[in-house]
């Protein structure tokens, strides 16, 4: 069997130098190429951290420490360094909460596309670069490449700029592309929009995606297999019919029982914290991590 | 809300975790050594320093123009006074100047920033382009200006610098002004029939205190370095009084051989300002960290 | 748009002038002290006193003062200096140049020296080399000019003399004909690199002189603009998509941070004006301030109110610079007007 894409095994996080505060228990979870999985939590519970570490952007701002092992693309990511680093915008892509303050302000579109493209390819000519950009864009359903091109994030609506954030995590074809709830920030039929559009795009080009995110609704679309993770610790892992079918551990049946029943999104109120949320981590029927499954 | 007087509120200051954020950053300690060494200095100077009756138009005849040794540690000028008391007595000049132009300018430039951020309006207008004609000459031609039409002695250099200082404070003020007269409070004692005076002095006053206080701090450094620069040019304290600036530009004609003269007036002044500067910057951090 | 902050900081600006001209006349009136009687001394007759005081209108009152003042002004006519007895146009018109050459150039050093410094500072947040920016940051704004003047004539002028001391060139370097009065410009004009060069040696020392200050203010503050910059989410977006490093301290973060910053660049080139009479005393500069300081301490009132009114002139003036470079370079506000 082929290495996941993505493997996070036994992962440990501490913040701060002094007053240290654990913030991931002991994380396992793995992405195989063209498989969609979700990471699901409330915010505080580690997701967000947990896709950071695994693009290697959390570790160059010091002050962490980090324990346990993360491969991405084959490349060990952990203690972050430059091998990760030469992953990113290529191998390994990522796209944002709001994407209208994840562009920059201070540039037109052309110029960071330019930018990203050239990551992969470091010699591009502009006219090149250009010219694929728009095709790009085309692919995300823009109807004028061209004036997009030529835009600063402030001028587009923010489902412009979703596509334009896809259309640049997907230009030089990455294996593992990590959402970090994507299109919060939007209203839910353009964010209903995006994510059908990312889940195309990455069927075709078989990009295996990470979602983040803290909406069951979402999920439930979108996923083939969903971990759930509460402080730090992962407590359920399933595929999503498992999941939603047969929801095992407490805290994941409290998620799910805190689902608004009429509009099936969002998660509006919390469950309470009960003791029962820390008991050990629930694993369905062919769900593993990897390196269970050997002898 | 916060309501209680300034000063109490600054003092209790010493209880919360401002003082832990000031006390964890290096730089301030080192801020707050050098104000406090500085200030010891200028009160005793008269028992600190080693020759006080240098102080006048005469030293000693018989070591004149002296680099530093054991018994003159920074050297002597041309008239054979030892530097090291001159600088002392030049930081208690100084801080006097430092003293009485920020206890002037600070009031008023507080008073106009609260009175224009509060009532709006024309008061509004015309006291701060009246600010703005101030802010819009270089603050040290302005201080020349000044003093072209005056007598270069102290006390015209302090109101020089007053007459050039207050804006700054008014901008500062009517900048928070501005922003708190929007804030609920001012809203809610408005609307139980608080008087003007109540509200601008007891309500947004107490507010505006912690951006003052720092400002005053920096302050005391950078009116100690414009009193420099002018009494440099000439047109400050006159000699024989032992004044900073003066004694940097009269060491230069010296150099390179009597370099003493002109590197540690020059240094000195260097310290007063990073002192109060580091000072400044750490009340900053300890107030934001208060939030 | 352009036209319109034009218009608007034009109109703001003329106020203050006016302001200013009037605050500096009512100082000059004032005081204490009869002008024409310094001007011509202890000895001069109560006649010839007389006599000065009836040309220069100083019996009329003040408001019809100010009236001949500003008649005079709407001509380019400043008055006439009692010290050089040359209209004090003339005077302002030859010093000037100098003056400007000094801040110019120390401007470019400032911005040159600064900018980078804070953006080193905040790409290495927390590290020795910040620590290392911020002192040096904190060290120029401490200092006042003179005092670097001293220290950089004492250190690279005497012990390791490697730069001439005092003035604009060397006493056997002819005067490049005037035609900017910037002797690196007219120079060049001339097609004469021996003097252009010889301009540039004695211009480096009071020009880095003149900057390290302003520097320090715009180290410091391009580091916390940057800082803040560096916790946006289009910084992390720059990072996840493996821009280089280098591209991002230099681009990507640099010109957000830059936008907020070059208001501030603005005052403090501007305020390079005021701090140019230091360091022009302590190099023997023939600039504005020499003249200046002269025409303050024999009180020669037109003099001083010209040099005055030029100065807050070209402060003025650089702040509407200012003003419509930000609205240039950011995009936000160049574009609002297309919308509308």
């Amino acid at each position: 069997m082929t290495e996941p894409v993505l493997a996070i095994r036994d992962l440990e996080l501490t913040f701060g130098r002094w007053r240290r505060s654990k913030v991931l228990h002991g994380v396992s979870l793995h992405v195989r190429a063209g498989e969609k999985v979700a990471l699901v939590g409330e915010s505080g519970s580690g997701k967000s951290v947990t896709a950071r570490l695994a693009m290697g952007l959390l570790q160059e701002t010091g002050n962490v420490d980090v324990a346990g092992s993360i491969r991405v693309d084959g490349v060990e990511a952990a203690a972050g360094g430059r091998q990760i680093r030469r992953l990113r915008g290529r191998r390994v892509a990522m796209i944002f909460q709001d994407p209208t303050s994840a562009l920059n302000p201070a540039f037109r579109i052309r110029g960071q596309f330019r930018e990203v493209l050239r990551t992969a390819e470091p010699g591009l000519s502009d006219r090149e670069a250009d010219a694929r950009a728009e095709a790009a864009l085309a692919e995300v359903s823009i109807p004028d490449p061209a004036r997009a091109l030529n835009s600063y994030a402030f001028q587009l609506s923010g489902g412009m700029n979703q596509r334009v954030m896809i259309a640049m995590a997907l230009a030089n074809r990455p294996s593992l592309l990590i959402a970090d709830e994507p299109g919060t920030a939007l209203d839910v039929t353009v964010q209903a929009q995006t994510l059908e559009l990312m889940r195309d795009l990455a069927a075709t080009r078989g990009t295996a995606v990470l979602l983040i995110s803290h909406n069951l609704g979402v999920v439930r679309e979108f996923a083939d297999r969903v971990y759930v993770i509460y402080r730090g610790r992962i407590v359920e892992h399933a595929r999503t019919a498992q999941l939603f079918s047969d929801p095992r551990h407490p805290y994941t049946r409290a998620l799910l029982a805190a689902i608004p029943k009429i509009s099936g999104g969002g998660l509006p109120d919390l469950p309470e914290r009960s003791p029962d949320f820390e008991n050990p981590r629930i694993v369905h029927e062919g769900c593993a991590e990897p390196w269970e499954l050997r002898p | 809300m916060d309501r209680s007087l300034p000063l109490a509120r600054l003092f209790r200051l010493a209880s919360s975790k401002a003082w832990a954020t000031f006390f964890a950053n290096p730089l301030s300690v080192l801020g707050l050594i050098i104000v406090l060494v500085i200030l010891v200095l200028s009160v005793f100077a008269g028992v600190l320093t080693p020759y006080p009756e240098h102080v006048g138009p005469v030293g000693d005849f018989s070591a004149m123009n002296a680099p530093p040794d054991g018994a003159y540690w920074f050297g002597t000028d041309t008239m054979g006074r030892d530097l090291l008391t001159r600088i002392v007595y030049g930081y208690q000049l100084a801080l006097i100047m430092a003293a009485v132009v920020l206890s002037i300018a600070t009031p008023v430039g507080v008073v106009v920033g609260l009175v224009a951020g509060y009532k709006g309006g024309w008061v509004d207008y015309a006291l701060m382009r009246i600010t703005d004609i101030f802010l819009a000459v270089p603050p040290l031609v302005l201080a020349m200006a000044i003093m072209g039409f005056l007598q270069p002695t102290l006390m015209n250099g302090m109101l020089a610098i007053t007459a050039m200082w207050w804006p700054w404070y008014a901008r500062l003020v009517y900048n928070v002004t501005r922003a708190e007269t929007q804030e609920g409070y001012v809203l809610a004692a408005e609307t139980v029939g608080a008087s003007t005076a109540h509200i601008v002095f007891r309500e947004i006053l107490p507010n505006c205190m912690p951006s003052i206080v720092t400002k005053m701090t920096l302050d005391v450094g950078f009116v100690i370095l414009m009193a420099s620069s002018l009494s440099f040019l000439g047109l400050g304290v006159q000699p024989p009084t032992p004044d900073l600036g003066s004694m940097v530009a009269e060491g230069a004609k010296y150099m390179p051989s009597s370099w003493w003269l002109t590197v540690w007036p020059a240094v000195a002044i260097l310290v007063v300002v990073l002192g109060f500067n580091l000072l400044g910057d750490g009340l900053r951090e300890a107030f934001e960290a208060e939030g | 748009m352009i036209w319109k902050t034009l218009y608007s900081r034009l109109k703001a600006s003329l106020i203050v002038m006016i302001g200013i001209s009037i605050l500096i006349f009512a100082v000059a009136r004032v005081m204490p002290g009869d002008p024409a009687r310094i001007a011509l001394g202890a000895n001069a007759s109560a006649e010839q006193v007389a006599a000065l005081r009836a040309d220069r209108h100083l019996d009329d009152p003040l408001p019809l003062q100010y009236w001949e003042f500003v008649k005079a002004l709407s001509h380019g006519d400043l008055g006439k200096s009692l010290f050089t007895n040359r209209p004090v146009s003339t005077d302002i018109a030859q010093f000037l140049p100098a003056t400007l050459e000094l801040v110019v150039v120390s401007g470019l050093i400032m911005a040159l020296l600064g900018l980078p410094i804070g953006a080193i500072s905040a790409h290495f947040r927390g590290r020795a080399i910040d620590q290392i920016g911020r002192l040096v940051a904190l060290l120029g704004v401490c200092t006042p000019a003179f005092v670097w003047g001293v220290i950089l004539q004492l250190l690279l002028g005497y012990f390791w003399p490697i730069f001439p001391i005092q003035g604009r060139l060397m006493d056997a370097t002819p005067v490049p004909p005037t035609v900017t009065g910037f002797y690196l410009l007219d120079s060049l004009i001339a097609g004469e690199p021996g003097t252009f060069l010889d301009a540039l040696h004695h211009l480096i020392l009071p020009a880095v002189a003149l900057a390290l200050g302003g520097m320090g203010q715009v180290a410091r503050l391009t580091r916390s603009n940057m800082i803040e910059v560096y916790g946006k989410p289009y910084v992390e977006m720059a990072e996840a998509y493996g821009f280089r490093p280098w591209r991002i301290v230099s681009r990507y973060a640099f010109v957000p941070a830059f936008i907020p910053t070059l208001t501030i660049l603005g005052l403090e080139f501007a305020a390079l004006l005021g701090n140019a009479f230091l360091v022009e005393k302590v190099f023997g500069w023939p600039g504005l301030s020499r003249y200046g300081v002269d025409v303050i301490l024999r009180k020669d009132l037109d003099a001083i109110v010209g040099t005055v009114l030029i100065i807050a002139a070209a402060f003025l003036i650089m702040n509407i610079v200012v003003d419509l470079l930000v609205t240039l370079i950011n995009p936000r506000i160049r574009l609002s007007s297309r919308r509308d």
